[in-house]
């Protein structure tokens, strides 16, 4: 199963990226926004986790582009802080699956990915 | 009428001094720009340098199990020596901002770390220096990567002259103690700006509230500030056993004080409240007016209708809309008052009643 994650903050989206591989997953990992999608459109993963405040291309960008998208159904988990409820909204009104504010147990969001697939 | 100047009024050697000068100034903006450059440069290579193996090391770090007595190998990068001092500062920062982004072994793991790697020592070299922003600095460090044993160290900081200092020390106070750390009220002497005290409340919100026995004497502070922050605490813990001691602040010489009063009555107030916050209303500013009404509209009551039906009479129609609002919404058959009003001067009871009227059947 392969995991997309997009989350500016290096050490987190390592952090994410070391945790999700050691449960047994494929993890591809970006910095920005644009280099997210275009590794979206190329690996094709079942799960997107994603940054909402990115560099150039937002996170509820990445939510409208993967949801419109004709490919294979791909689940969305949004990243937020507190505070960025009204734009929790918005990404699941773009479709999003799933979000966890920061800060967050990682634990609990390989819990959620688990489940997302498992709903698939 | 232009004025020429002779060539020959400048003695030649005085040219020369002055073009000599005028290059090494030059020289020397060119030489410590260059300098300042190359050490930017350094700067920013050595953070690279540990940026790229450090966010990789931590990441391990952070999801492994250890053990108190675990020894962990120290890169070298990030050794106890001046010239790391750049990639120390740089770990520190990334350790206080995974501890902000995650939780759980994570977070547990980063102060692990923090203690583990010595970056300890650098907050408390910080905390230490004369310098106000290196000592702001080194007491945030401290208190997000929960070193309680400072506080005592600290305390005495939450009266700093400095500002950064003083507020810096009190979210401290607060991160290790909680509720308790509001002890400081007790002594503090400088004002407390309202985005301090917005920070402190939300810093307190998801703690479980404690005991508030200091309550009352912060309430008689000769500090303004104090009170208006514990009137605060009062209205939003709803302490009603200060009741007695808010309704005193309404006749506090700073209006900013009875203002915050006024606020904290409409939560923690009794049926006599109302006709107490009459009582001021004539003697109060035109802001704390629109306060008492603003509260009415929550909690007025038989006894203040004379004074809202006088004030439906006053020629502010912002005056008139409140006063209405609050004998609709709290007096029994308000509407009725209101919808009998308008049949007998249609302008603008009229509006105000169906303006009233749609409000409240929202």
């Amino acid at each position: 199963m392969k995991v997309l994650i997009a989350e500016d903050d290096n050490l987190i989206r390592k952090t994410i990226e070391i945790k999700l591989a050691k449960e047994g997953y494929e993890v591809i990992s970006c910095a920005e926004g644009a280099s997210a999608l275009d590794s979206i459109r190329s690996e094709q993963p079942d799960v997107v986790l994603t940054d909402i405040m990115l560099p150039a291309v937002s996170g509820l960008e990445i939510v409208s582009a993967v949801k419109q998208s004709e490919g294979k159904p791909i689940k969305v988990i949004v990243l937020s802080t507190m505070g960025q409820e009204n734009i929790v909204e918005e990404a699941f009104k773009l479709g999003a699956d799933d979000y966890m504010t920061k800060p967050f147990s990682l634990t609990e969001l390989s819990i959620r990915v688990k489940k997302l697939l498992q709903s698939q | 009428m232009t004025i020429a100047i002779q060539p020959t009024t400048v003695p030649e050697y005085t040219l020369y001094a002055y073009t000599v000068l005028f290059a090494a100034v030059i020289l020397l903006i060119l030489i410590s720009t260059s300098f300042y450059l190359r050490l930017r440069k350094r700067r920013f290579m050595i953070e690279k340098n540990v940026q790229a193996f450090f966010d990789q090391w931590l990441g391990q770090m952070l999801l492994g199990e250890f053990s108190e007595e675990e020894e962990i190998e120290i890169p070298g990068e990030l050794q106890d020596r001046r010239k790391y001092r750049v990639g120390r500062q740089y770990a520190i920062n990334q350790l206080i901002n995974t501890k902000k982004n995650l939780i759980g072994l994570a977070s547990r793991n980063v102060i692990y770390l923090y203690e583990k790697l010595g970056l300890k020592k650098s907050s408390v070299s910080k905390f230490h220096s004369r310098l106000w922003y290196k000592k702001a600095k080194g007491i945030y460090e401290l208190y997000m990567m929960e070193q309680r044993d400072l506080q005592p160290q600290i305390q005495p900081y939450t009266n700093s002259r400095n500002e950064y200092v003083r507020t810096e020390a009190q979210t401290a106070l607060l991160a290790f103690s909680g509720f308790k750390g509001l002890v400081f009220l007790g002594t503090l002497k400088y004002p407390m700006n309202s985005w301090q005290q917005v920070k402190l409340l939300e810093q307190l919100q998801p703690l479980d509230p404690g005991h508030f026995e200091a309550l009352p004497a912060w309430l008689a502070s000769a500090n303004d500030s104090v009170v208006i922050f514990a009137l605060k605490l009062a209205e939003i813990y709803q302490q009603m056993q200060v009741k007695d001691e808010a309704i005193a602040c309404l006749k506090h010489d700073n209006p900013k004080v009875r203002g915050q009063a006024i606020q904290t009555l409409v939560r923690i107030g009794d049926d006599a409240t109302p006709a107490v916050l009459e009582g001021r209303y004539l003697w109060e500013t035109e802001h704390n007016r629109t306060l008492i009404l603003e509260a009415l509209e929550h909690i007025a009551n038989e006894e203040v209708l004379p004074f809202l039906e006088r004030e439906l009479e006053n020629d502010d129609p912002a005056v008139k809309l409140r006063a209405a609002r609050a004998i609709a919404r709290n007096v029994k058959g308000g509407l009725g008052i209101l919808q009998h009003k308008a049949a007998a001067v249609s302008e603008p009871y009229e509006k105000i009643y169906l303006h009233i009227k749609s409000e409240m059947a929202r």
